[in-house]
């Protein structure tokens, strides 16, 4: 489970982000799911087509969701999918009334929290981008590295 | 589970997700990164994962969109429907 604690460490594909501040003008504000993940950049997949967010030099706010997975509709829609699929619609369907936290009001505008189609009272965590600054897959070892 | 484990079960999902949005190369990407934390962690990837990603291409197999199951004498056959590479696992 992704907390706050570890989302550093942690798989950021995936999780709706928001960009709430950056070095470059063009990049604030930018909204939606993270898509991939490169070494110094995030691709954001938002409204208006995927946009390339440098880590440093930015504030991000990423909204910690249990199921990276944010569709229950199209799971439940799409009868050909193998056994995974309903197993992942019922998982979700289960995570769906989730507590109601204090949510961040204002944090998300309506048109991306409508695109991310999670619930509403996930966990805000904001970072600053330049500590998610490592390549995808070895940001998870920090410090405790099996290797040399 | 450790967070390696977490993140490569994150990550199957999205790739099953992505095939499900006819983005097959996003699949990919995920399968790929998710193979890489297996082994930078030294941890491997869950049975379901090794089964259901194609060895070659590393697309997610989803039946009747990349894959084509078939049942073989004791075992289940399935192709890769991009590439054409065959995997294969038993039943009891
Ligand atoms: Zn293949």
């Amino acid at each position: 489970m992704i907390s706050p604690e570890t989302l550093v460490r942690h798989e950021l594909v995936g999780l709706p982000v928001r960009v709430a501040d950056a070095d470059g003008d063009a990049h604030v504000g930018i909204a939606g799911r993270v898509l991939y993940e490169t070494e110094r950049t995030l691709v954001v997949r938002t409204g208006s087509g995927d946009k390339r967010v440098p880590k440093s030099g930015t504030t991000l706010e990423f909204a910690v969701v249990e199921e990276a997975t944010a569709r229950t509709d199209e799971a439940a829609d799409d009868g050909q999918s193998s056994g995974s699929a309903s197993q992942l619609g019922s998982d979700t369907a289960g995570v769906r009334p989730c507590q109601s936290g204090p949510s961040a009001a204002g944090v998300s505008n309506t048109d991306a929290a409508s695109r991310r189609g999670e619930c509403k009272d996930a966990v805000y965590v904001t970072v600053d981008g330049t500590r998610l600054r490592d390549r995808p897959a070895e940001r998870t070892e920090r410090g405790v590295t099996q290797w040399r | 589970m450790g967070i390696p484990e977490e993140r490569i079960e994150r990550l199957f999902g999205l790739a099953r997700e992505a095939v499900v949005d006819d983005e097959y190369d996003r699949a990919r990407e995920y399968v790929r990164l998710a193979r890489r934390i297996a082994e930078r962690n030294r941890c491997g990837v869950p049975r379901e994962f090794e089964r259901k990603t194609c060895d070659d291409c590393d697309v997610y197999l989803r039946p009747g969109r990349t894959s084509r199951v078939r049942l073989g004498p004791g075992r289940v056959v399935v192709r890769c429907r991009e590439c054409g590479a065959t995997g294969r696992y038993p039943y009891a």
